[in-house]
């Protein structure tokens, strides 16, 4: 079979070949499922990576062919859809609810994901430390770790400068190294 | 202690590591796509049909019989375009160094909690919470400050208003208490783009914000939310708020009310939950209250029908010197 090219070239052909798209789904398909699964869970998880190609497909012709890669326009879907499952289970945000316009408000999903990975893992440090991080902080965390993108990727999906990835990365991972030093001493003396 | 513990993404990437999926699960996935492949496919090969034409000629002269009457601006279009027009000419908000874009709002918001919480054997609990926002915004070192400030909620249930005070939710909710945040380095994902001020291009940019998917209302219903969203406590400019005002008037909107001093557009969507939302301009498009209304109600909640779940009252907009 030809090379059908980078991802961006794909798209743009599978706007007059549909079936061109299943290209997109075999190249991105296995890391969009391990993502969106570690972000909510096993249950839910298959079905939502399955609906990232859904509405992929249906809205291609809207993809800025100027990504040489999907993976950033995918994630975004994703991050969006994991957005909405956090809603939508906990049913404290109804489609119809509309929450007062905060600058924090937008990717509380984030927040939520890190802290369900990490509530399930055996490391109480972890999980307590992950309740400290501000949505902005959580957001990059979700993406660089959970969903393996890169800075470029994740400057993408988020719409900010790769630089500001960067820093806002490194300040978090020292935020956490300080929470993990403060929660450890204060168990300690605790004990 | 840090020098024992191992860096922090690595554990969040370990302790994230989630399975391949399985071999059904891939399967069940690139049906679903094939099955939207296939669905696209046949829409774009159905073939003509003889009365295509025939239709198509009808059609024709129907629009031309009623021309005048399908090309006349519709009563909402019409106060949108004038709208758009004075934002278009009015002067830009000159935000001097150091000062504040402020506003100040009061407004009512559906609270959903668990039963739970309440003591009470339903599986969550709805009320309305009215507040007082108060938002200072500094562009230039993206600094917001917003004071909230709780106010006595109403219940749609006596019992849960005499559950919410006996185990102590008045508290929690914080009544009567100014809760200050102040928030540095934020980039609003909404207000701080560098949205397009032509109105189609605008037009087209929302659509893809919203096309992201996670929403299940209309499309149209989603955009006129986004075009509220900046309308409100921002300094945008003049050919940008035009723009929106340009883009409403492109939306299924109707106009509510007219008077010398405002004008109240709606849209209502019926799906997934039948709502209305309405917004209240000046004529120089100044965001001047905004409401939603569930129009059937939610019996699982105990909300009636008509009940306005969002109602919002903007004071102008205006430039503060300190906080």
């Amino acid at each position: 079979m030809n090379d059908p090219g980078i991802d961006a070239e794909v798209i743009e052909g599978s706007l007059q070949d549909p079936d061109l798209f299943a290209v997109i789904f075999q190249r991105h398909y296995r890391d969009v499922h391990r993502f969106v699964v570690a972000a909510v869970g096993a249950s839910d998880g298959p079905d939502l990576a399955a609906e990232v190609f859904l509405r992929a497909f249906a809205s291609r012709h809207r993809y800025r062919s100027s990504y040489p890669s999907a993976r950033p326009w995918l994630w975004g879907i994703a991050s969006n859809l994991i957005a909405g499952h956090y809603r939508s289970r906990a049913r404290q945000n109804k489609a119809y609810r509309r929450v007062p316009p905060h600058p924090e408000s937008e990717f509380d999903h984030s927040r939520e994901t890190v802290n369900r990975v990490a509530a399930e893992s055996d490391r109480p440090l972890l999980a307590e430390a992950m309740k400290h991080l501000r949505k902005e902080e959580a957001e990059v965390l979700m993406l660089f770790a959970i969903g393996d993108c890169s800075y470029a990727e994740i400057a993408s999906v988020l719409g900010i400068a790769e630089g500001t990835v960067r820093s806002r990365l490194s300040r978090t991972r020292s935020k956490l190294r300080n929470l993990f030093d403060q929660i450890g001493e204060s168990t300690s003396n605790d004990e | 202690m840090s020098d024992n513990i191992p860096d922090p993404f690595e554990m969040i990437r370990r302790e994230a590591q989630a399975a391949e999926p399985s071999q059904d699960q891939l399967l069940h996935a690139r049906q679903r796509l094939q099955a939207a492949i296939l669905n696209e496919q046949k829409t774009a090969r159905r073939p003509a049909r003889r009365w295509l034409l025939p239709s198509l000629a009808t059609v024709l002269l129907l629009l031309v019989v009623g021309g005048v009457a399908f090309f006349r601006p519709t009563p909402a279009e019409a106060a949108l375009a004038e709208i758009a027009e004075a934002a278009r000419t009015a002067s830009p908000i000159d935000v001097p160094q150091g000062s504040f874009i402020y506003t100040r709002s009061e407004r009512i918001d559906l609270a959903i909690r668990p039963g739970v919480e309440f003591g009470l054997d339903h599986e969550f609990v709805a009320y309305l919470l009215p507040s007082t926002r108060k938002v200072w915004r500094q562009p230039e070192t993206e600094f917001i400050q917003i004071h909230t400030t709780n106010n006595k909620p109403t219940f749609f249930d006596p019992n849960a208003e005499a559950a919410y005070y006996r185990h102590g939710l008045d508290a929690t909710d914080r009544l009567d208490e100014v809760q200050t945040e102040r928030l540095t380095g934020v980039t609003d994902p909404i207000l701080d783009v560098d949205w397009p001020t032509e109105p189609d291009a605008l037009y087209e940019a929302l659509r893809d914000y919203v096309a992201q998917g996670g929403d299940e209302r209309p499309e149209a219903v989603q955009v006129f939310d986004l075009a509220t969203d900046l309308l409100r406590e921002t300094d945008r400019s003049p050919q940008s708020r035009a723009a929106i005002f340009d883009l409403l008037a492109q939306l299924p909107v109707d106009l509510v009310e007219r008077t010398a001093s405002a004008i109240t557009i709606s849209i209502t969507h019926t799906t997934p939950t039948p709502t209305q939302h309405t917004i209240t301009l000046n004529p120089a498009g100044l965001l001047l209250s905004e409401t939603s209304t569930l129009l059937a109600g939610d019996q699982e909640l105990g909300i009636p029908a008509d009940t306005a779940i969002l109602s919002v009252d903007y004071e102008e907009t205006r430039i503060a010197d300190d906080l």
